[in-house]
């Protein structure tokens, strides 16, 4: 009798210890990264983790073409994280297919790293995220530091009329800079380097202090480039303003101030973003709600912009991040 | 053959403690890139092996794994590193202390009605850190925006991501210099150490306080102080 006793005892004890110890694994949260390789997407995990304290648990899923949905929900069920951070439009796509075919409630995302962010996240569920492209207004904030000499108070801006919206959202934040942005747009997709000659011709005419171009590969590509872009850049003599390190490069002759977001600042960020959601008890405070980079990398092309302006030597230094020679 | 060895010995020693006694970690708010404070504070203290971090948890980390002879930041960050003591305080016209402002776009922020609004911060103290430290003057408060660069601080307002950004008023001038916006500055009842120099507890060394109270001028604008006491 006392044996059985003695037993139950035990069993007791034991039943209690591992109920404990599957409440103490349960109370780690768990957090899924799918992303695609990339020194980028990098930068941003480092950014992260970083930031990221104890309390949360850190997953990673890499996708290739190879990878389908059927992939990422067999992930899924093994992680059961809280929240799902997606990085790149590919990854995006692939997860929208995946939030189809469930039923609510949603696991929020954190979107990251990938162009047209808006259009992207369009239709998922329970989601945030933070822009890509960097705002016009922030890069020439930093061009006026470095460029004391100039004006640039008239910015000209060629874009397809799918992008209307982020250039209006550009116009009203270079607004309370007292930038104006002149934009032209030109269609989507048919005859797309005439229509750009042509609207440059009008912009020259309009007489810009510089000229943005945006991210957008139907507007800048390698054959553009070569045919269009370089041979305008050699009559322009204004600063051009780009958003790849790539185009700064003084073997191009082409931009003159390249603004790229700074991926490790970024991934730093969503984490913090990660805690608010935690804190909002794993919901997005605004569904769509997205931010803008606030963390930028400064890459400055210094023969072409001395082909231009006086600079500042010392705002080059303290300012620029980068300077290509 | 003895000999030599304890004469190496003591060269060994001697110079690990040459090196060890000019190490100094730095960290603070600063609106230039990392590498020119680095310079500036390697021209200025030669000899010293100087050590710049742009983030409280890399700055915290590495004191955790290899604490230097000193560390220069606010001291408000000392006060939560164990084992060091300040033993200069930065000055600015005759203060120890700074007085912070809010800075906001268009209009004027109630400091005593915060709890739906957002606050754009440099951050000194990591999230939970901050927390605390903001609460100390404000209390509630809705959200805190943490950067790591001062720079930074400005796309939240230009943005809309903060309603307003806490800085020491000595900053004001830095934005108003960058930007066109239409700043709008409240003055809050928020004071805190403008800079230290702390040395670890039980090191002797006073090379580098007495280096410090000569400083290049150039150095101490970086800081933004005058001198030190």
């Amino acid at each position: 009798m006392e044996i059985t006793l003695y037993l139950k005892r035990v069993l007791g004890i034991w039943f209690l210890l591992v109920m404990l110890a599957g409440i103490s694994v349960a109370q780690e949260d768990s957090l899924l990264v799918i992303r695609v390789e990339g020194h980028d997407f990098n930068q941003a995990v480092i950014g992260m983790k970083e930031e990221l304290e104890d309390d949360i648990s850190y997953n990673e899923m890499i996708i290739d073409n190879q990878t389908r949905v059927a992939d990422l929900s067999a992930k899924i069920k093994i992680v059961q994280p809280k929240i799902v951070i997606l990085m790149d439009n590919k990854v995006i796509n692939l997860y929208k297919s995946y939030q189809k075919q469930q039923e609510g409630p949603f696991i929020p995302t954190v979107s990251i790293l990938a162009s047209f962010m808006d259009l992207s996240i369009s239709g998922l569920k329970n989601a945030t995220g933070i822009f890509y492209e960097v705002p016009l207004v922030t890069s020439i904030v930093n061009l006026r530091a470095v460029l004391p000499a100039m004006t640039l108070d008239k910015v000209g801006v060629i874009n397809r009329e799918c992008t209307q919206t982020t250039i209006a959202i550009n116009q009203k934040y270079c607004q309370r800079e007292n930038i104006e942005l002149l934009a032209y747009q030109i269609p989507n997709k048919r005859k797309i380097k005439s229509k750009i000659k042509k609207e440059l011709k009008r912009l020259k005419k309009k007489n810009i202090d510089a000229l943005w171009i945006p991210n957008d590969s139907y507007i800048v590509n390698p054959r553009l480039l070569k045919s269009l872009w370089i041979p305008f850049a050699k009559k322009f003599k204004k600063p051009i303003i780009v958003g790849v390190e790539v185009l700064a490069e003084p073997r191009f002759h082409f931009g003159t101030f390249a603004v790229i977001p700074d991926h490790l600042q970024i991934g730093v960020r969503v984490a913090q973003m990660v805690y608010d959601i935690m804190d909002n008890d794993w919901k997005v405070e605004e569904q769509g709600r997205l931010e803008q980079p606030r963390s930028v990398y400064k890459i400055i092309n210094l023969p072409q912009v001395e082909n231009i302006t006086t600079v500042d030597k010392v705002q080059l230094k303290n300012v620029i991040d980068k300077i290509l020679k | 053959m003895n000999l030599l060895k304890i004469f190496l010995t003591m060269v060994i020693l001697l110079s690990g403690n040459l090196v060890s006694a000019d190490d100094l970690y730095v960290f603070f708010p600063v609106t230039t890139r990392l590498r020119v404070v680095k310079e500036e504070f390697t021209k200025a203290l030669p000899g010293t092996k100087i050590t710049v971090f742009g983030r409280y948890k890399d700055f915290k980390t590495k004191i955790k794994m290899d604490a230097p002879v000193a560390i220069l930041t606010k001291p408000a960050v000392i006060e939560q590193i164990k084992g060091y003591t300040i033993k200069l305080k930065g000055l600015r016209k005759g203060s120890v202390l700074e007085p912070y402002v809010m800075l906001s776009v268009d209009q004027k922020i109630n400091p005593g009605s915060l709890e739906k609004i957002s606050i754009g911060v440099f951050d000194i103290l990591g999230r939970r850190g901050m927390k605390k430290f903001i609460k100390k003057y404000f209390d509630p408060v809705h959200g805190l925006e943490r950067v790591s660069k001062m720079e930074d601080l400005l796309p939240l307002l230009s943005f809309s991501m903060a309603e307003t950004i806490l800085i020491p008023e000595y900053f004001v001038n830095y934005f108003k210099t960058i930007s066109k916006l239409n700043f709008v500055v409240t003055k809050v009842k928020m004071e805190t150490g403008i800079m230290g120099l702390a040395l670890k507890e039980g090191n002797a060394t006073t090379a580098l306080l007495k280096k410090f109270k000569v400083i290049d001028q150039k150095v101490n604008k970086l800081m933004e102080v005058d001198n030190w006491k």
